[in-house]
């Protein structure tokens, strides 16, 4: 797998971190947040690495090879400690044995680091009893929580904690990863716009099921534009098989988004690739036979469907009136 | 020694470093100097706005023997004792991992005793909204028959959880959000200490982006400075909190005050390209945009807000914008902010909101007239209006709940248009017997008959419902004008849905459709020409004596016929 290393996702807080941890200033607690992809835990890891490294290089890089570094690398270092959700939820006796070991102080080093993944999924109880361990922390422990719901998290644990945003990588360096991965450059750039992550962005391309859809996607399209009611004929014969996940429903409806973005883009002729780039002849001729009022109450439109979708409404009922409306 | 965050060096140690709550520890320093204490207290407020650092001054201040003006001393034992957490009469209790009765009752056993190094007994109880039913009944026991020497101090972030029998035997102190400005100061201050150089914008910037938290405020400060060398840029502060500079939020509200659509698209690329949060960005554009507005009425407020450092392109955008203009973005701004939350791809969001914010009113309504370039476009667009029309006019009787029906408004042209196109002959004579028996029962057997037809012909009727049935006849309304349109004319339709019913009921059926927005119209017309007397509640047929007037008559015969709440308005 040729995904980006965590120097290449985020330059700029790997040298942060390096001159923080060689000042002495770490603090106690960090919330790395930012979405999928970007590198939340490769860069929990490199912090543990930095800390606990034996032979840091002169540019302050951890060794990668020392025996702590090497414990590290493998999961067996005694004194970090990580958590991430066993099914749905970070539960209080997970809270619970984490306060146990950290309790154990000194058992290798003079220094602790817990890392907790997934940190918008602690229980409300197991969320508040990490509060006051945050609050007062021991020497030398550190805690490094990580999420890509920034806004689940509790206000109280936000305020204790300080805030780090990875930095969303732009589409055209994403789509040059996917590319040197080998995805075709067509799609790769609409792939850019949907993850940052290699491994999803190639379970998308399983099956040909992105580029289906997409196929779909535009003719139906088209159908909307020219208001003929094949559309939504189309969203049940032709789309929903390919829905087959609430995963999948949500990805189309992102696709539907993406589809207005490359209207408005053609409309307003910005110099951003479409995401669309093989249907820029239907995207340009479209956006032309729309009002501005037009191409917004339809952007709306679809942007409210996505929300509806999140309200458990059935994905078909959701595109039907979703079409209806966009042909009325 | 690992690094000590801010927040906890500089915790306040006397009432009066608390910051920006000057009535409240004002109140707790007379409480203390004139031996006035009450045994229960409750502090609430936003984090991070003194709430614990009170409590335990307060601990201090009420044990210590050398204190002056309701102030400790911070330097004898005592004192220094509760500093370090080290005094047994003090006791701390998060009550967010101790929320069981077992360790309030704890408590309640303990508190019985006298202090032991102390002269007062402090349970200070922190986050106290967690605490379970029963342990709340088990403090509630306590605080009903206080011990002497004991004071409780309960602090919360969400009082509303607290119950009303715990308030009402506490004292109270609402802890404020603190200003950006005292937030300001408390950092220079700090920074002062610390022999360290700041640029006054980045303090702002951080002050900003504390909310009215000094805990915030100081932990943001902190990351700040991990990333810089003993000096607080602005780049950093920007960095830390992800906040936009005040140029570029100037040059995004110029595009819209220019009606420049593509400019400020090109603008939000490229903020969104440096990696700004988004949700942070629809704040700050918020947030400034109401400094504009407010810089119109109050510039003095502003001026002191944003702590004197205001540019020249702010001045001319408030002088320039009318107010209306900074109300309507505001209001598109609010809109957005609310769906982001639900979305990790954020830039379709905001590029609509982008385009809608520079579309004033006047070029949207030229935008809408100029909306039939071709003539083969004409009949779609006029059609595509009518019907957006019809919506927005279905949108609103949906969010206005009980169906008003306005008297034929000259507005609802279009909707009249398609009205005239229903066939009043045959809808009548099933009105005149309908009743909601017989719409129920043929709502059972509707899910039935759309499994009868085809796909297309299905997908269309499934916007479709029944709205009012006899024993032979049903009136169906449809949702969307373009599908009645279609489905009126389609006589093959017609027919296999009135066979289908025949087959489903055992009885012949007429089937007749109107457009949903019409329907109101023609049933305030039926009811208002077929009218009955208020006696007649359980009408099922038409007496025809026409009595407008008579609206409660009206309305019950509404019910009976429909079953649902219908206003009429008189003309
Ligand atoms: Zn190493
Ligand atoms: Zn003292």
């Amino acid at each position: 797998m040729t995904n980006l290393t965590i120097e290449q996702l985020q330059p700029k807080l790997i040298m942060q971190f390096a001159q923080i941890i060689a000042r002495g200033q770490m603090a106690h607690g960090y919330l790395l947040a930012g979405a999928q992809g970007l590198g939340k835990r490769q860069l929990a890891h490199w912090i543990a690495l930095r800390l606990f490294c034996q032979q840091v290089t002169t540019d302050g890089q951890p060794c990668q090879t020392c025996p702590e570094c090497q414990r590290i690398l493998t999961h067996n270092h005694p004194d970090v400690i990580e958590i991430k959700p066993e099914g749905k939820s970070i539960k209080i006796a997970d809270i619970r044995y984490l306060k146990q070991e950290v309790a154990k102080s000194g058992m290798e080093s003079s220094q602790r680091l817990f890392i907790i993944e997934d940190a918008d999924r602690l229980t409300a109880s197991a969320a508040n009893s990490l509060l006051k361990f945050l609050e007062e922390p021991a020497q030398n422990v550190y805690a490094i929580l990580c999420t890509s719901n920034k806004n689940q998290i509790l206000p109280t644990i936000l305020s204790r904690l300080q805030v780090i945003d990875l930095v969303p990588l732009v589409p055209q360096i994403v789509q040059q990863q996917f590319e040197t991965a080998g995805i075709l450059p067509q799609q790769a750039q609409l792939l850019a716009h949907l993850t940052s992550d290699l491994t999803v962005a190639q379970a998308l391309l399983a099956d040909d099921w992105l580029m289906q859809v997409s196929t779909k996607l535009a003719a139906w399209a088209q159908k909307v534009e020219q208001h003929d009611l094949e559309a939504f004929v189309q969203i049940q014969t032709q789309i929903l098989p390919l829905l087959g996940s609430r995963q999948q429903q949500k990805i189309f409806l992102t696709l539907v988004g993406l589809w207005y973005q490359d209207l408005l883009s053609c409309r307003y002729q910005l110099e951003t690739g479409l995401c669309f780039g093989a249907y820029e002849n239907q995207l340009i001729q479209a956006s032309t036979t729309l009002t501005t009022t037009q191409l917004l109450m339809q952007a709306e439109y679809a942007i409210q469907a996505q929300q509806i979708l999140e309200q458990n409404i059935s994905c078909q009922n959701v595109l039907e009136s979703l079409t209806l409306k966009l042909i009325a | 020694m690992s690094y000590q965050a801010l927040y906890r060096v500089w915790r306040p140690q006397r009432f009066d470093d608390i910051i920006g709550q000057e009535t409240m520890t004002q109140t707790l320093k007379n409480a203390i100097m004139t031996h006035q204490t009450s045994h229960a207290y409750l502090f609430t407020g936003p984090r991070g706005t003194g709430k614990t650092s009170a409590a335990k001054i307060f601990a201090k201040a009420i044990n210590c023997h050398y204190q002056q003006d309701g102030e400790p001393c911070n330097e004898c034992e005592t004192c220094r004792a509760i500093t370090a957490g080290a005094l047994n009469d003090v006791i701390e209790i998060d009550a967010a991992s101790n929320n069981g009765v077992e360790e309030i009752r704890d408590i309640r056993d303990k508190a019985k005793y006298a202090p032991t190094q102390a002269d007062y007994k402090i349970y200070i109880i922190d986050e106290v909204h967690m605490l379970s039913t029963g342990a709340f009944n088990a403090l509630l026991k306590t605080l009903e028959e206080p011990p002497t020497n004991v004071v409780f101090i309960l602090a919360t972030t969400e009082v509303h959880k607290v119950p009303a029998t715990i308030i009402s035997r506490t004292q109270r102190f609402n802890f404020k959000r603190i200003t950006a400005a005292d937030l300001f100061k408390r950092m220079a201050y700090i920074l002062d200490q610390k022999e360290m150089t700041y640029d006054p914008a980045a303090l702002k910037v951080i002050a900003k982006a504390a909310e009215g938290g000094m805990r915030d405020a100081l932990s943001i400060l902190d990351q700040v400075l991990s990333f810089s060398d003993n000096h607080v840029t602005l780049d950093n502060a920007l960095d830390v909190t992800g906040s936009l500079t005040e140029a570029l939020l100037a040059d995004y509200v110029q595009t819209i005050q220019d009606n420049a659509p593509k400019q400020a698209l090109q603008l939000l690329q490229q903020i969104l390209a440096e990696g700004k949060d988004v949700q942070r960005f629809v704040e700050d554009l918020i947030e400034y945009v109401r400094d504009l507005l407010l810089y119109q009425q109050a510039p003095e407020l502003v001026a002191a807000s944003e702590m004197d450092l205001l540019d020249e392109h702010f001045k001319a955008l408030s002088a320039a914008m009318p107010a209306e203009r900074l109300y309507g973005v505001i209001d598109i701004l609010n809109e957005t902010q609310q769906q982001l939350r639900f979305t990790n791809h954020p830039e379709i969001y905001l590029e609509v909101a982008t385009v809608r914010l520079t579309q004033s009113q006047i070029a949207q309504v030229a935008s809408a007239t100029v909306a039939t370039p071709t003539a083969d476009n004409e009949q779609v667009a006029a059609l595509s209006q009518q019907v957006a029309q019809l919506q927005a006019a279905l949108q609103k009787i949906e969010v206005d709940g009980p169906v008003k029906v306005p008297a034929a408004k000259p507005k609802a042209k279009a909707a009249k248009q398609i009205s005239k196109k229903v066939n009043r002959k045959a809808i009548y004579p099933v009105l005149a017997e309908a009743t909601r028996a017989n719409l129920e029962k043929l709502k059972e057997v509707w899910p039935d008959l759309l499994n009868m037809l085809d796909v297309t012909k299905r997908a269309i009727m499934k916007v479709s419902e029944p709205v009012a049935a006899s024993e032979s006849g049903v009136v169906v309304a449809f949702n969307y004008a373009i599908l009645f349109e279609r489905a009126n004319n389609d006589q093959d339709l017609l027919r296999i849905l009135e066979d289908g019913l025949n087959r489903l009921t055992g009885n012949p059926f007429k089937v007749v459709l109107v457009p949903h927005d019409a329907w109101p119209e023609i049933r305030q017309e039926y009811l208002q020409n077929h009218a009955v007397p208020v006696q007649h509640e359980t009408t099922d047929q038409a007496t025809g004596t026409p009595k407008p007037e008579q609206k409660p008559a009206v309305i019950e015969q509404a019910q009976a016929l429909f079953g649902d709440a219908v206003v009429v308005e008189k003309d």
